[in-house]
């Protein structure tokens, strides 16, 4: 029986969500990498002393090791349930378990719902203080409105 | 939504971790649906009646008011 696939998954597949998150994995390392060598290459074009500059090659190269370490830490973990069919066994049933699921869709659902107001309250507050911030808060309430309704466009054809 | 899945379990002598493993989720459900905290779906009701080898009506109690 072919189930609704919010709530159930085949086992067969979690070997390749394994594969596809270890490759995932793969790439953030990269894209850390990258970030720590755009750091050191920046730090070299302009040094730190100089005032534009100061802090960004200190921002990427913190940003590049923190996605390299946490990569490798996903990568790593993953491996394991590949290894160990056990913990992999363990690990799909925590994740595929319906009501784990449901749980999963709320918080979302309510972290999203406290975001809108959370965007709302700062807009009424900070068009007091900083036009700008108003602005920028009222462009990621509207991007964030305008991804609701593509997602639900998108998932009511689906469903 | 009531359900006889704790007595059926507790008639034949079923730990919740053998249930839990045989219709695929974790213990922690097994217990929130034999609190009635949580509704089963469709897919795993019909797991568990499976299971017990009985019909869906017989494991879980439709109440027309709820």
């Amino acid at each position: 029986m072919k189930g609704n696939p919010v709530f159930s998954k085949q086992k067969r597949d979690f070997e390749k969500t394994c594969r596809r998150r270890i490759l995932a994995g793969k790439m953030i390392f990269l894209a850390g990498a990258l970030a720590v060598l755009a750091a050191l290459l920046y730090e070299r074009a302009a040094p730190l002393s100089h005032t534009a500059g100061k802090g960004t090659a200190e921002f990427y190269l913190v940003t590049g090791a923190a996605l390299m370490a946490a990569s490798l830490v996903k990568i790593g973990r993953t491996r394991r349930y590949l290894l160990n069919p056990e913990l992999g066994k363990g690990k799909w049933l925590e994740e595929n378990d319906e009501r784990n699921r449901l749980i999963g869709l709320r918080c979302w659902a309510f972290s999203g719902y406290a975001l809108f107001l959370l965007l709302y309250a700062g807009i009424l507050i900070s068009g007091f203080m900083n036009m700008t911030v108003a602005r920028v808060l009222m462009a990621v309430t509207v991007v964030f409105a305008l991804l609701l309704g593509i997602f639900r466009v998108v998932i009511s054809r689906n469903m | 939504m009531k359900n006889r899945i704790q007595e059926l379990r507790k008639e034949r002598k079923i730990r919740q971790e053998d249930l839990a493993e045989a219709v695929g989720v974790t213990r922690q459900t097994i217990i929130s649906l034999e609190n009635g905290r949580y509704n089963a779906s469709l897919l795993l009701a019909h797991r568990i009646a499976a299971y017990f080898g009985t019909a869906i009506e017989d494991v879980f109690l439709f109440d027309e008011e709820e």
